[in-house]
Formats: structure tokens, C-alpha cells, sequence
């Protein structure tokens, strides 16, 4: 081996299409604590601990195969006295004799595997307050009140997504069977943006609630709610529409009031 | 309804042959693996190749982490497949992985198939001591789950794409839009928790279709002692030692995998002639 590359401050190793180490350079023997003799014609998997092993056989063997190049790969090697050293590989096939090998470059990454924990450890705890977050907000967002007996009430307040618009038809089905409901409001004045897709989901839960025997009003549809209802073409037939809550609650207690008399 | 699943699982018909032999490829990796064995079938079978959901170019919208949770929700792809192109009297290859997914499938509709062929199969990775050593420990896959989601840090270098925009050699970048690995660490990492952490060694004795065990020299992720116990206890299964070492004789080896397949199905093709004459 040329002394220049025996003595670079890397670890250098060349291995075969069957995994067998034909070269190592000095740097990586020190840091392994092996000779050069006890580790050439060996597989590279007696340098490796178990995952590492899993690993190179799914990720980076077939990566090499297929690319013929992998950069930046992380796993561990485990030195002649037991201990896992991990470190940064890239690794490039060539041929060599009319038999493709492959050469790595390996770095270890001691201290910045320290930063890199602390970076993972920083986005689960993230990731679980952003769960813990929507779990909320999904509880929060769809509240159905019951007003007066056989009267619910959805008030949606901030913007209509299409996620939102699925849990709230779920939740509004699921409470008129529940409470019997004979009219279900749905206050929209705290919406500020609607789409036309939410629109159209919103149409359809009316449509659903309708076939279960309750009344659906809509009520505090602004202008601009009103234009895309009327773009869109879609049948409001079966939707009844107040411009202000109060009137949508007052016209739901004369058709509660009448099925009572009944 | 057919070309759902077909645009789905991004299925690739091609060959021109009758019989269907369905590729499946393994864990950590998506049809790509194929391309050194599969075109050699081609003059023969209907070669069918395909990526589950969440691997490959998947629909991955389609994914569902519920179904996914376990081998039976990829083998539930498999037969999706299966219904859509109609198939039957296929010829199933699975890697790793996918071996006991396609004994899965075969379990639900034995029928469909003519065989399976498994290479590198293991019916379960952890150790149950005292009596199976299935390879790994517990703390094994753990230490994978991190090593990958370290790799998956870095995931746009780990995939290289940056030196792939090489001019010169337009075809690197090509083979890179078709994207190699899984491409979602959260997909990725369950399914590696479905593969190694899955236990089907009750599955096994459940298979009534003839299958090929090619069993690597010197793999570590599905042993000797494995392939051995999986050879004693899947009826109707052959047992070939494979002079390929490691795991995927099928991108080291294509040509030993190619023949030994081969020689596999023109043997059943002759002890079916003879026991029908």
C-alpha cells in the first residue's frame, strides 16, 4: 500500500464482492487494535457488531450494488477488545484484476455522534408534544353542544381543513344517533377560509345527517362562504341557512317545538 | 378497481412466457434488486415485479401503519396483486423478508400457487431459547431501529444524490429517480419491526405448496441452522446450499441464483410430467 494512503489520518479498507477485506491501512488497524495479516482474507462482518451486520447486509451491500457508491453511511465497527467504535464510510466500487471492489474511507464520528443523539433525542421529544398537541386540538375543535332536548349545536371556529371536516362529520353523526338529535346547527361564523373539497365534504355530512331524520341549518355563512357554495353548483336543497346563529336557534326550537306538540 | 393496485404497488409486467414467477423483493430495498436474475426468466414466464406499499416508488398515501404492523398486511399485497392480473399457478420468488410473506400468501390461497422460491428465508430472526436460535437478540434489531434512524438523519446524502448529477454518466441519475431504498424513515423503521420481530414458525407447517430453500453460505441475517430448521419443518420444500456468501446471492451471485432456480423448476416441471403420466 502506498505509505501515503497506510499513514492519512482516515481509515482506509478495501473489500470483495463477497464481503472478504483485502486491504487495510495502518490508521484503521490501530484504531481496530488488529494486524494487517489476522484481518485480510477475512469477512468484513468479523469488524462489524450485529446491527452493523443487518445493516450491510440490507442497506449498504445492496446500495453499493446497485449505485456502485454510498456516502456518509454510519454504523459501528468493533475493535479487537470488544469495544464499538462508531464511524462515517464512504465507499466506491471499482474494478480491480476484472473483479469489482470496493474501496471506504472511514471516519470515526465520536463527538458528533454525541450532537447527533441529542439532535434525535430533540425531535422525538418535539414529535411527541406536536401528538400530544393535535390530540388536543382534534378535541377541541369539533365540540357538539346540545342546545335544548333534540337540539345540538356545532359551532367551527378558525379554518375548515379537509382532516378537520372528516372528524367533525364523524363526531356530528355520531351525536345525532347518540342524543336522538331532531335538528343539528352548524355555525360557521368563526370560519375564516373554506375550499371548495370542504365544501363539498360539508354538503355531504348535511346529506348524511339529513337520512338520519334530523334538520341541518346552516348558519353564519359569510359572503364569501356563500360565493363558493353558489360556484361550486352543488344542491343545498336539503340545507336550510340562517345568516345569524340566533335566528338559526330560534327557527330549530319551532321545529323541536313542533315535533313536541305532535 | 385492478389498476389501483397495479399503480399502488407499481407493478411491472413484462417477458413472454404464461406462467407467472412474481419477484418480491426484501426488506431495506424495492424491485430494483431483481434486475441482475429476473430479465434471464424473461424468455419463459410472465416476470412480475413490484414494491410494496411504502417502498420504492409505492403509492405511498396508500400506506397504512396499522396493516403494515404485520407480514400479513404485505402479504395482503401480494394477493391484491395476484387478483388483479388474475394470476394463478404462479412461480413466487421472495428475498429474505418476503419468503415467508409469499408462504403467507400461499397459506390464504394455496391454489394461486405453483411454487415458492425462498432465498435466504428465516421464519423468525430472535432467538427462543432453549430450542430455536433464530440469529439476533432483541437488543440486535434495537440497535439496527438506531443505526438506521441515524442514517436516516443525513437521508438525502445517504441516498447520494448529489454526485449522481453527473452529466457525463446520465444513466446514474436515472437509476437514482428510481428511488433505491424505502423512502420513509417511519415506514422504513416499521418495517423493519414487522420483519425481525415477527415469529411464523407456527406458519410454516401450514404450506401445502412445493417451495426451493436457497440457503447462502455464511449469511448472518438468516443462518444455516435456520434454513436447516425451516428445511425440516415446511412440507414439500427442497434444500439447496447456495456457494453465494452473505444475504443476497441474488445481487452477488445472479448467475449460481439463476441456475439453481432454473434447474428447480425443470425438475418439478419433469416429477409433474412423470406422476401425471
Amino acid at each position: 500500500m502506498d505509505d501515503l494512503l497506510n499513514r492519512a489520518p482516515c481509515g482506509f479498507l478495501m473489500f470483495t464482492d463477497d464481503g472478504r477485506i483485502k486491504a487495510v491501512n495502518e490508521t484503521l488497524l490501530r484504531l481496530l487494535g488488529h494486524d494487517a495479516e489476522a484481518l485480510t482474507g477475512q469477512h468484513l462482518e468479523t469488524i462489524l457488531p450485529v446491527a452493523s451486520r443487518i445493516f450491510y447486509q440490507t442497506h449498504l451491500f445492496p446500495l453499493l450494488k446497485m449505485h456502485g457508491r454510498a456516502e456518509e453511511v454510519y454504523f459501528s465497527l468493533r475493535t479487537k477488545q470488544g469495544e464499538d467504535v462508531p464511524v462515517l464510510v464512504n465507499a466506491q466500487r471499482r474494478e480491480r484484476d476484472g473483479a469489482a471492489v470496493y474501496d471506504c474511507v472511514i471516519i470515526p464520528m465520536r463527538q458528533r455522534l454525541r450532537y447527533e443523539d441529542e439532535i434525535l433525542e430533540a425531535k422525538r421529544e418535539a414529535e411527541e408534544a406536536n401528538r400530544i398537541k393535535d390530540e388536543l386540538i382534534t378535541e377541541l375543535s369539533t365540540p357538539v353542544i346540545t342546545v335544548w332536548e333534540g337540539i345540538l349545536l356545532a359551532p367551527i371556529i378558525g379554518s375548515l381543513t379537509r382532516e378537520r371536516a372528516e372528524q367533525m362529520t364523524d363526531a356530528l353523526l355520531h351525536a345525532t344517533v347518540e342524543r336522538r338529535a331532531r335538528v343539528v346547527i352548524l355555525d360557521i361564523t368563526g370560519v375564516r377560509t373554506i375550499d371548495t373539497a370542504v365544501v363539498q365534504r360539508l354538503v355531504q355530512s348535511v346529506a348524511a345527517i339529513v337520512l338520519l331524520g334530523a334538520e341541518c341549518i346552516l348558519t353564519g355563512v359569510s359572503g364569501a362562504v356563500a360565493q363558493t357554495l353558489v360556484h361550486l353548483g352543488l344542491d343545498l336543497s336539503g340545507i336550510r341557512t340562517r345568516r345569524r346563529l340566533a335566528e338559526g336557534l330560534q327557527y330549530a326550537l319551532e321545529i323541536a317545538g313542533s315535533g313536541h306538540k305532535q | 378497481m385492478a389498476s389501483d393496485v397495479l399503480r399502488r404497488n407499481n407493478v411491472k409486467v413484462s417477458g413472454k412466457g404464461t406462467r407467472p414467477m412474481m419477484f418480491a423483493h426484501g426488506f431495506g430495498c424495492d424491485q430494483n434488486m431483481w434486475r441482475f436474475v429476473a430479465p434471464a426468466f424473461e424468455e419463459d414466464y410472465r416476470v412480475i415485479l413490484f414494491d410494496y406499499v411504502g417502498s420504492g416508488k409505492s403509492d405511498i398515501a396508500a400506506y397504512s401503519p396499522e396493516r403494515y404492523a404485520s407480514l400479513d398486511g404485505y402479504a395482503q399485497d401480494v394477493l391484491d396483486i395476484c387478483h388483479a392480473l388474475e394470476l394463478s399457478d404462479i412461480i413466487f420468488v421472495g428475498h429474505s423478508v418476503s419468503s415467508v410473506v409469499g408462504m403467507l400468501a400461499s397459506i390464504r390461497e394455496p391454489r394461486r400457487f405453483h411454487s415458492l422460491i425462498l432465498i435466504g428465508p428465516s421464519p423468525c430472526y430472535i432467538n427462543h431459547p432453549p430450542d430455536y436460535v433464530g440469529g439476533f437478540e432483541r437488543s440486535d434489531i434495537a440497535g439496527l431501529l438506531d443505526l438506521m434512524e441515524k442514517n436516516y438523519i443525513g437521508w438525502a446524502n445517504f441516498l447520494a444524490p448529489a454526485v449522481m448529477k453527473n452529466a457525463e454518466r446520465p444513466e446514474l441519475s436515472r437509476e437514482l429517480e428510481e428511488s433505491f431504498c424505502s423512502t420513509d424513515p417511519k415506514i422504513a423503521r416499521r418495517f423493519a419491526e414487522a420483519t425481525f420481530f415477527s415469529d411464523n414458525r407456527a406458519d410454516v407447517a401450514r404450506v401445502r405448496v412445493p417451495s426451493l430453500i436457497m440457503q447462502c453460505s455464511e449469511d448472518s441475517i438468516a443462518p444455516l441452522e435456520v434454513g436447516q430448521y425451516l428445511h425440516r419443518n415446511l412440507p414439500g420444500s427442497t434444500f439447496q446450499l447456495l456457494e453465494a456468501t452473505g444475504h443476497c446471492p441474488h445481487m452477488s451471485h445472479p448467475d449460481e441464483t439463476i441456475r439453481v432456480i432454473r434447474s428447480y423448476l425443470n425438475n418439478t416441471k419433469e416429477a409433474r410430467r412423470g406422476s401425471s403420466s
